[in-house]
């Protein structure tokens, strides 16, 4: 269920797509709500950000506070059983956008992280102690949660190049890594792209038909401005990045990190939306059998798409496709006949390795 | 065929309720933006300007009482010019005025849904009046009321036969992968169509002047049929679409009408 909280001039009014009678009543004022989307800033890592984009509402909404204001406080909630156990996705400010007599529009708007990084700032430190240092320095931000972190966490040898947006530099030294970071409430979580944060199983009750397959055309070489390193696929393209250390092995592991991830298959699934929010860096796995062959397949979640309305969520990231194992003939049970007379009797008689027939 | 329209409630009261879900829910256009008592019975009490039927929808009651109150305890003038009394002329110029209170006769079910409809005509006090409506329902669930309606009556013909009657589902259905089907429970509601054949003069404009040109495709309390006392027939409906009629006898009209439950 989309829970909506806006304030109008004062007056919070609870809101949704259709009417819920939950522990207050969710009036059915929403007309159209396009889907929040959460994606990495790249197919190798970077910050996985939740991007939303209008809200539609009904002009009875505003019937006592004609015209509609040009902006309200707004937050979104999703639930699927009661409103104490709703998930905020947003609490951030709805911009009027377009009114006419059928429907007032507001584009939504998150919070924006504006907090900047010194130029000649010099970092030697773990990746975790960098973008700590880094992402709680973001106001809205208090911990950095790295318990899905690689384990042995890389070093970061940097000096920062002039002043530096801090969310955009955290994210680009995270996918330089190899890791994904994504922020809920006041926590950031940071997710090893080559791990999973959490996994589930789905069987074929469990995912909307025609889940999609696809490769990207290969990475051929990974290159910073001073290394690079190739793939095994000559024939494909080439993708620059900027390095976050100065010496070349790291530099090399952190790009044969980036070729792996990048040249992995990209599936797509589509399931409906159970209980909690699946969340970024998730291991995602299912058997297709109505591919030509029976398909174990699995994803880890980059980007996710959430259909409120219908309570639907898609999901995207790079993964694997193998054939489904069979049983080996020996766990199968042979068929096994015997030749017996009319009345019932064997008609065989073994001896040693022969058989005689009687 | 009964409609309510206009609604004449002006003033509504209760003995109790949630304080999120005010008595004053029950005159908006929604059956889920209900009414809820703090527990399984409530006295509605209504302040009605004039009408003859009372109808509740989106009810979890198993029983009702409806009581209908006019007049006023008191004393009342009898003239309006206060004369001496002698003994030349008869008459008092005071008395005692008393009310009227009727327990009026409710048709009221529950519905197989589980929610109940009720649908009360009494004869029209001709005056205003208040309604008093005892509900009580299954112990440890808190009484809930969707929508009340009290008021005029415009009394239609009943539709001809072949009312036709289905659902519409406002729920989510998509194919899974092995191709069973995901199905999200969602809303259903009931839907009507039938034909009218009205006297012109009277009834044809009575549903079509005095009803859908001044209410539109607002919702509407509805009894479908008189003569059929089916429950199952008390809608709080919209109308699909507006009305149309043909003039296809000299005194008497048809007017098709399709109606869409409301939530």
């Amino acid at each position: 269920m989309l829970l909506v909280e806006l304030t109008i001039d004062g007056t919070l009014n609870r809101i949704s797509s259709v009417g819920h009678a939950l522990t207050n009543y969710w009036d059915n004022k929403i007309i159209g709500f396009a889907n929040p989307v959460r994606n990495t800033a790249t197919n190798h890592g970077g910050y996985c950000e939740m991007k939303f984009g209008n809200i539609t509402l009904n002009p009875d909404l505003f019937s006592s506070d004609w015209p509609p204001p040009l902006s309200c406080a707004i937050t979104i909630k999703y639930t699927a059983t009661t409103q104490e156990a709703a998930e905020t996705l947003l609490v951030g400010t709805a911009h009027r956008s377009q009114v006419d007599r059928g429907r007032i529009i507001y584009s939504l708007n998150a919070p924006s992280y504006d907090e900047t990084v010194a130029d000649a700032t010099a970092y030697n430190d773990t990746l975790n102690a960098v973008l700590t240092t880094i992402l709680t320095g973001i106001a809205e931000i208090d911990t950095l949660d790295t318990s899905a972190a690689r384990a042995a966490s890389p070093n970061v040898t940097h000096t920062v190049s002039g002043d530096q947006l801090s969310i955009k530099l955290a994210s680009d030294i995270a996918a330089f890594y190899g890791h994904l970071f994504y922020v809920s409430g006041s926590t950031a979580y940071l997710v090893d792209m080559l791990l999973d944060n959490g996994t589930q199983t789905l069987t074929e009750f469990d995912y909307f038909a025609r889940p999609e397959y696809k490769d990207s055309y290969p990475i051929a070489v990974a290159r910073t401005d001073n290394f690079a390193r190739t793939s095994s696929y000559p024939y494909g393209t080439e993708l620059s990045v900027a390095e976050f250390h100065t010496t070349e092995a790291n530099v090399n592991t952190a790009l044969d990190d980036i070729i792996t991830i990048e040249n992995r298959a990209k599936c797509r699934v589509k399931m409906p939306l159970l209980g909690s929010l699946p969340a970024p860096g998730k291991k995602i796995s299912w058997t297709d059998t109505a591919l030509n062959q029976n398909t174990d397949a699995y994803l880890r979640v980059r980007s996710l798409r959430y259909d409120l309305v219908t309570e639907k969520v898609e999901l995207e990231g790079e993964g694997e496709l193998t054939l489904t194992a069979t049983p080996t003939p020996d766990a199968l049970d042979p068929p096994v006949f015997y030749l017996l007379e009319e009345g019932g009797d064997d008609l065989l008689t073994e001896d040693g390795d022969r058989i005689i027939l009687e | 065929m009964k409609v309510i329209y206009p609604d004449n409630v002006n003033s509504i009261s209760v003995d109790k309720q949630n304080a999120n879900y005010p008595i004053a829910n029950v005159q908006n256009d929604y059956i889920k933006k209900a009414y809820k008592s703090t527990n399984n019975a409530c006295i509605i009490s209504a302040g009605v300007s004039g009408g003859s039927a009372v109808a509740l929808f989106g009810m979890n009651a198993t029983s009702a009482t409806v009581k209908t109150r006019s007049g006023q305890v008191g004393i009342a003038w009898e003239d309006t010019v206060i004369e001496w009394h002698d003994g030349a002329v008869a008459g008092a110029d005071i008395d005692w005025a008393t009310e009227t209170l009727t327990t009026e006769t409710v048709k009221f079910d529950t519905l197989s849904t589980g929610q109940a409809a009720l649908w009360c005509d009494f004869t029209d006090p001709g005056t205003a009046f208040a309604l008093e409506i005892t509900l009580s329902g299954v112990a440890g669930t808190a009484l809930t009321v969707g929508v009340l309606r009290s008021g005029t009556v415009i009394d239609l013909a009943d539709p001809r036969y072949g009312i036709q009657e289905g659902l519409h589902d406002y729920s989510v259905q998509t194919e899974l992968n092995n191709g069973a089907w995901y199905y999200l429970k969602r809303d259903i509601v009931r839907t009507f169509s039938f034909a009218l054949f009205e006297d012109r003069a009277s009834d044809f404009y009575s549903l079509m002047h005095s009803v859908a040109l001044l209410r539109g495709r607002q919702p509407l309390a509805w009894r479908l049929s008189e003569n059929v006392t089916d429950w199952q027939w008390i809608v709080y409906a919209t109308m699909q679409a507006m009305p149309s009629g043909t003039h296809d006898h000299k005194d008497f009209s048809n007017i098709n009408v399709a109606l869409k439950e409301v939530v």
